[in-house]
């Protein structure tokens, strides 16, 4: 699986770098040389306060002002660059792996599909999703996944009286739904390992000891996840954790599909790097393709329940 | 009661705590394996139950011998007798035999009665391969729970003895000669 994945992956690297670099390049540096001439007239204001006001007040408030147009123009400029990062590179990129397959940098899932998943036991309190993927899969079924940030807000008061807010980030990484085309006739939950689970009536003892080294599967007939769970799809399940670092949870229960990985914030230029620097890109390419791989390879092994 | 013989009965009660749960660990990990074996026996006499149908597909196309099909019935009333799951894959591996010999003919490839015939009988073979790594998934977790200390001590006391796995059918390393 990974030879296939370098081998889909240098190809997607040089459509995106020879459609995006050009135009990445010439944003990067009109943005840079606005940036420049504004500190430059900054300075130059600054400069020529001092001996005009002969106030030390004047001019660090001067200065204040200074940093805070330089921050405004540098947050503007940087917003625009971010917006054609996500059109250009990421949809390339996305279009890359399936030409079918459409991002949208500002789409994203709602909460009460997110809900329906059940994947928190714990209540949040804010939820946010962006930079939706969706398509249909090759057997038919229609997904969209997208990333998804849920949070807890949680309250102290302190020895004063007042009151202090914290957040506690509850999940953050890639959410998934699959409209699946038929009823399938089991429920399969397949989740990070956890030690309490390792006893359960339902959960299944699978016959890979790496696979049940990271996951845990539980389900209402084992005979059927047994079919699902060939050693190739196995493999795919196994290869998602040593590729980027994060299980894959799924949950299939009557006709849908959903599914669920942690990872950091996703999609964002990078701040310090190039933006088609191709570790960078790759990172964001094995988040789309190693779970796509999987949930293309698991509804076709239900369609044929 | 003194001090002393608090402690005492509190380690005691932990102790004999300690066994009941592991006790019904070793319990419930041997109910799997019963019911995952029970699952087997399911699809293997879902699969028994077509060899009528197989033989008769046969007969009309090839020269099958006769002896083949009286050996499998042998061995499914032995199997049905002690439901011993060796003696099923023994059935099992017969019929395989004879199944294959019937996909060597090209006659009886064409059947549409073969055809169902044989959509049945893979998906059932299907099934069972899945049931098959279901039961060996659960005799792994009981043998590994049970020969691992200190398990090993408090499961000999118990009289839990280890499971056997599913090895590969034989039929399935042999060289099958096909003569029709």
């Amino acid at each position: 699986m990974e030879n296939e994945f370098e081998e889909s992956f240098e190809k997607i690297y040089n459509d995106v770098y020879s459609k995006c670099s050009e135009n990445l390049k010439a944003e990067k540096s009109s943005n840079n040389k606005i940036l420049l001439i504004v500190l430059l007239i900054l300075i130059v204001i600054n400069v020529c306060i001092y001996p005009v006001f002969k106030s030390g007040i004047v001019s660090l408030f001067a200065f204040v002002i200074s940093m805070i147009i330089l921050i405004t123009i540098h947050v503007i400029r940087n917003s625009q660059y971010k917006k054609m990062y996500k059109t250009e590179v990421i949809t390339s990129l996305v279009k890359g792996y399936n030409d079918t397959y459409d991002y949208n940098a500002y789409g994203g899932i709602l909460r009460s599909e997110y809900n329906m998943a059940k994947f928190d036991s714990m209540y949040y309190d804010e939820y946010f999703s962006e930079d939706q993927i969706n398509g249909t899969l090759d057997s038919g079924e229609n997904f969209k996944m997208s990333e998804v940030v849920t949070k807890k807000i949680n309250r102290y008061r302190e020895s004063d009286g007042s009151y202090r807010e914290t957040e506690e980030v509850i999940f953050r990484g890639i959410f998934g739904k699959v409209d699946l085309k038929k009823e399938i006739p089991i429920k399969i939950h397949v989740s990070s390992n956890s030690a309490f689970r390792k006893f359960s009536k339902d959960r299944v003892e699978m016959d890979s000891a790496e696979f049940e080294k990271y996951y845990d599967c539980v389900t209402d007939d084992k005979v059927k996840l047994m079919q699902v769970f060939t050693s190739d799809l196995i493999e795919k399940y196994i290869a998602m954790i040593k590729n980027n670092k994060h299980s894959i949870e799924l949950k299939v229960e009557d006709n849908l599909m959903f599914f669920r990985y942690g990872c950091q914030s996703v999609f964002e230029p990078p701040a310090f790097k190039d933006g088609l620097d191709k570790d960078f890109i790759k990172k964001y390419y094995k988040l789309i393709y190693y779970p796509l791989e999987i949930i293309k390879s698991t509804v076709e092994k239900m369609n044929e329940l | 009661m003194g001090t002393a013989g608090i402690v005492i009965l509190s380690i005691l009660g932990i102790i004999i705590l300690f066994l009941i749960i592991k006790f019904n660990i070793y319990v419930s990990l041997r109910n799997k394996i019963k019911q995952s074996k029970s699952g087997i026996d399911v699809y293997l006499n879902q699969r028994f139950d077509l060899i009528p149908n197989l033989v008769e597909c046969v007969k009309g196309y090839a020269n099958y011998e006769s002896q083949t099909f009286a050996k499998i019935t042998e061995l499914r009333s032995e199997y049905d007798n002690g439901k011993n799951l060796k003696k099923g894959e023994e059935v099992n591996s017969e019929f395989n035999k004879l199944l294959a010999i019937s996909e060597s003919n090209p006659n009886l490839k064409a059947s549409e009665q073969f055809i169902n015939l044989q959509k049945s009988l893979t998906k059932i073979e299907n099934q069972l391969q899945a049931a098959r790594r279901v039961y060996n998934g659960d005799v792994t977790l009981y043998n590994t729970t049970i020969s691992t200390f200190p398990d090993l001590i408090l499961a000999k006391l118990f009289g839990f003895k280890e499971e056997e796995l599913f090895e590969i059918e034989e039929y399935k390393k042999e060289n099958i000669n096909i003569d029709l």
